[in-house]
């Protein structure tokens, strides 16, 4: 059957494969053809195993003909490759990890499993998650699909290419200072990194501990709904998963936002922004406030500006401690000319690792060291406390806040590499979400010379389907996520 | 200079990373530009602000034994292993 896959999304592919329109295993093929057609221009896959794919597909077949499919059975995903899946080479695009086959599944690719749904490979990121652009992958740069001279954004640079170029249905991002919301919006899809805890990082190789989420990345908010429903929930696995009774993200979804009070931190709106970010973000919240949401734009966050520096103590402190396992014992690559195992694992780590790492392990361990810990990581960890208790009083008055996703539409390939703080600041409207553990999403606004730009909708701990409900309304008014890239 | 070359050096042995020259000068110069940014936290009075150690609960669980991975599957990624150990260089001379 003729599809156009650029307009389909997880609830359009359940109401086909419900009605018997399409086979799961067809709709797979149609992908795995997408993706041969478009992947030596994109590259946002690391792995693509379309004959495992194609077998989840027949099995899907199965359980759809016998009227037991749920939502996600049949649906061809990507997932990040800094999530284990099991027998399925899973990379974190590390050459320290080139050969890593995990023996088990995370709890979030479980979940998918146990419903049958079908993992078209794994998607690119920046090396364990560190970077904002895709570039610091150990195997390739991802291109934005808008335009391929630019960067997708990153760490989940793979993710979001891969739904903007319908390279995959949807996909799972992880997101510890808006790996998720900042390529989402830069390659106009959907991004929701939700509260710290609600979904389990069992399986998810880490980065920072305190700060890590995964969640979806979706063409629409609908999509993000139904595959944040499948993901969430306590794990045994995860100490830091909360027990907490989430409601049905999709069946609850609203456009009704005539009751939410929205604050607009102007600190968000301040330096090196795009002037064509502000005037769409501007125009966004008039186009919310036309919908009956009560706006104030006199709101103050001024803690946020001191998030970044929060942000760079705090992640590169975790990831020394946690990246400290790679010592090319246990797993992954080793380096096996030298003398003893010190000189081995010394190199091993010189050569596993590429530049961005090294720089943050480095950073992190000068933070903790004898001498600097407090001037730095206790100093942080103080001020975090500072911009926790500043959000917490903010969503006393507010039922949600909106910013800007990324101060600027995505950049070009190479242009931030050689200056590692410029490239920092990407990140800077995204970071202090994940300092405070809120959930919150990013949603097409609007473009910029061809280019997508993002909304940021931030909400209070298990403000999800406010988050979802103002984005859904916001959607539904507006044309942005409709727009699709042309791919040559 | 927030750091400098001796420190940088003396932090990548803790960290367990070896660097050539190269590397140590550009790691220099990059982490004194970061290090100088992160300054605007002196300015900030925390003087009666408790740290935060993650936005955690505290979980307690009973102990109790269950299934785990078996050998074979917990040394399929090891680069070296003989029989049921891994193997590495001497550790000491």
């Amino acid at each position: 059957m003729d599809l156009e896959l650029q307009n389909m999304t997880i609830k359009l592919a359940r109401k086909l494969l419900d009605e018997g329109s399409i086979s799961a295993k067809e709709l797979t093929q149609l992908y795995l053809d997408r993706i041969g057609n478009t992947e030596n221009v994109i590259q946002s896959y690391v792995t693509i195993d379309g004959e495992k794919a194609l077998k989840q597909a027949e099995d899907a077949d199965e359980i759809i003909k016998s009227g037991k499919a749920s939502y996600l059975t049949g649906i061809p995903l990507q997932i990040k490759d800094n999530m284990c899946t099991k027998d399925t080479l899973t990379t974190c695009s590390s050459k320290m990890l080139e050969n890593f086959i995990p023996p088990y599944d995370a709890t979030v690719v479980k979940k998918l499993r146990d419903e049958n749904a079908v993992f078209l490979g794994k998607g690119n990121l920046d090396e364990f998650a560190m970077g904002s652009s895709t570039e610091n992958s150990a195997f390739n740069t991802t291109k934005n699909p808008w335009d391929v001279t630019k960067v997708p954004g990153g760490s989940s640079g793979g993710p979001a290419a891969a739904v903007a170029a319908s390279q995959a249905i949807a996909s799972l991002g992880s997101d510890t200072g808006g790996s998720i919301r900042q390529p989402a919006s830069l390659c106009g899809v959907v991004g929701l990194k939700p509260t710290y805890g609600l979904v389990s990082r069992f399986g998810l190789i880490a980065f920072a501990s305190s700060l890590d989420q995964i969640g979806p990345i979706t063409k629409d908010v609908t999509d993000c709904s139904i595959l944040l429903n499948s993901i969430v929930g306590n794990d045994k696995n995860d100490s830091t998963s909360l027990k907490y009774d989430s409601p049905d993200y999709y069946k609850n979804l609203s456009e009704d936002i005539s009751n939410l009070k929205i604050g607009v931190p102007k600190e968000y709106f301040v330096s090196g922004i795009d002037n064509k970010v502000r005037e769409s973000v501007e125009t966004a919240i008039q186009q919310l406030e036309s919908l009956g949401a009560k706006v104030d734009r006199e709101v103050s966050l001024p803690s946020s500006e001191l998030a970044l520096a929060v942000y760079y103590i705090i992640a590169p402190s975790e990831c020394s401690s946690n990246l400290s396992r790679f010592d090319g014992v246990k797993y992954g690559f080793r380096y096996k000319e030298g003398d003893s195992m010190w000189e081995e694992l010394e190199v091993t780590r010189q050569l596993g690792f590429g530049p961005e790492v090294k720089r943050r392990i480095m950073l992190g361990t000068y933070s903790l060291s004898s001498g600097y810990y407090d001037e730095y990581y206790l100093k942080a960890q103080k001020v975090r406390t500072v911009i926790i208790n500043e959000f917490e009083e903010t969503f006393k008055k507010y039922d949600l806040l909106v910013t800007p996703t990324s101060p600027t539409t995505a950049f070009g390939v190479g242009e931030r590499t050689d200056n590692p703080l410029q490239m920092y600041l990407s990140d800077v409207c995204t970071v202090p979400v994940n300092i405070a553990g809120l959930p919150a999403i990013s949603v097409p606004c609007g473009f910029s010379d061809g280019l997508p730009i993002g909304l940021q909708i931030i909400g209070p701990k298990f403000g999800e389907q406010n988050i979802l409900n103002l984005a859904y309304a916001f959607e539904k008014s507006t044309e942005w996520h409709k727009y699709n890239p042309r791919i040559e | 200079m927030a750091i400098d070359k001796e420190t940088v050096e003396y932090v990548s042995r803790l960290a367990k990373i070896r660097l050539n020259a190269k590397e140590l000068g550009e790691y220099t110069n990059q982490l004194d530009d970061i290090l100088d940014h992160i300054k605007v936290l002196e300015g900030v009075d925390t003087k009666d602000v408790e740290p935060q150690y993650g936005i955690l609960q505290t979980v307690m669980r009973e102990d109790k034994i269950a299934d785990s991975l078996d050998h074979s599957q917990v040394l399929q990624n090891a680069p070296d292993v003989e029989d049921e150990y891994i193997k590495v260089k001497p550790v000491l001379e």
